[in-house]
């Protein structure tokens, strides 16, 4: 079974992934800081990650840092807000080396499984239409 | 009737920097643009956009997550998210050969 973990400080965020990804038929496991979620990638490297970027304690970006530098193949997927002031870091981290996609917050539940569906079965999807009920 | 001027197509792809699925996706819409322009029918434009450079045109086009791409004319826009490597898949998905040619 594949697994992904998903970190964001918010616990509705995190209800909200676990809902759309199990019932999905893949593992998931939760983390509230960059921290702990750090540690269950060391306990056992998911095929996917779901990284919120704001948090307290580390926040996104240092979480990715390290992510990057420990699990370099795993397929990141940085969920923040579209601005500007937030792309700046990811750029910094970027041109480091660090590899990641990017996701517009807030993510609907057919976005989340369209986004794990794609990394982990190849899937291709239709916005305007594949993705409704998906 | 169809003529024999060529009709734009302009496609957006978007993308995260350099990884691997954005250079997957580069190629396969690279032989996208090479296989509509085979035979004249389509003038195809492709752009690529970095969401980390441009967030607000991501916005604005309503992109979700990367790799996306939006077959922006002809209209209507449609919308392609995920595994961008088959160039079979997107050409199926984009519907350019489906979509009449203007007389």
């Amino acid at each position: 079974m594949k697994r992904i973990l998903v970190i964001d400080d918010d616990s509705a965020v995190r209800s909200t992934f676990a809902l759309a990804l199990s019932s999905r038929g893949y593992e998931v496991e939760t983390a509230e800081d960059g921290l702990s979620g750090l540690a269950a990638a060391d306990r056992r490297v998911p095929d996917l990650v779901f990284l919120d970027l704001k948090m307290p304690g580390i926040d996104g970006v240092e979480t990715l840092k390290r992510l990057g530098a420990a699990h370099p193949d795993v397929q990141v997927y940085v969920v923040t807000g579209f601005y500007a002031e937030f792309m700046e870091p990811l750029r910094r981290l970027k041109s480091s080396g660090i590899r990641f996609d990017v996701a517009r917050k807030p993510l609907e539940l057919a976005e989340i499984r369209a986004i794990a569906d794609s990394v982990l079965a190849g899937t291709v999807r239709e916005r305007s239409v594949a993705l409704v009920g998906a | 009737m169809a003529t024999l001027t060529a009709n734009r197509v302009a496609l957006r792809l978007y993308v995260t920097g350099q990884t691997p699925s954005a250079e997957r996706a580069k190629l396969c819409l690279a032989s996208v643009c090479d296989e509509l322009s085979r035979g004249g029918h389509w003038k195809v434009d492709l752009k690529v956009i970095d969401v980390l450079s441009d967030p607000e045109s991501a916005v604005m086009d309503e992109v979700f997550a990367t790799p996306t791409v939006i077959r922006v004319v002809p209209a209507p826009t449609r919308r392609l998210f995920g595994d961008l490597s088959s160039p079979e898949m997107v050409l199926v998905g984009l519907q350019i050969a489906e979509t009449p040619v203007p007389a």
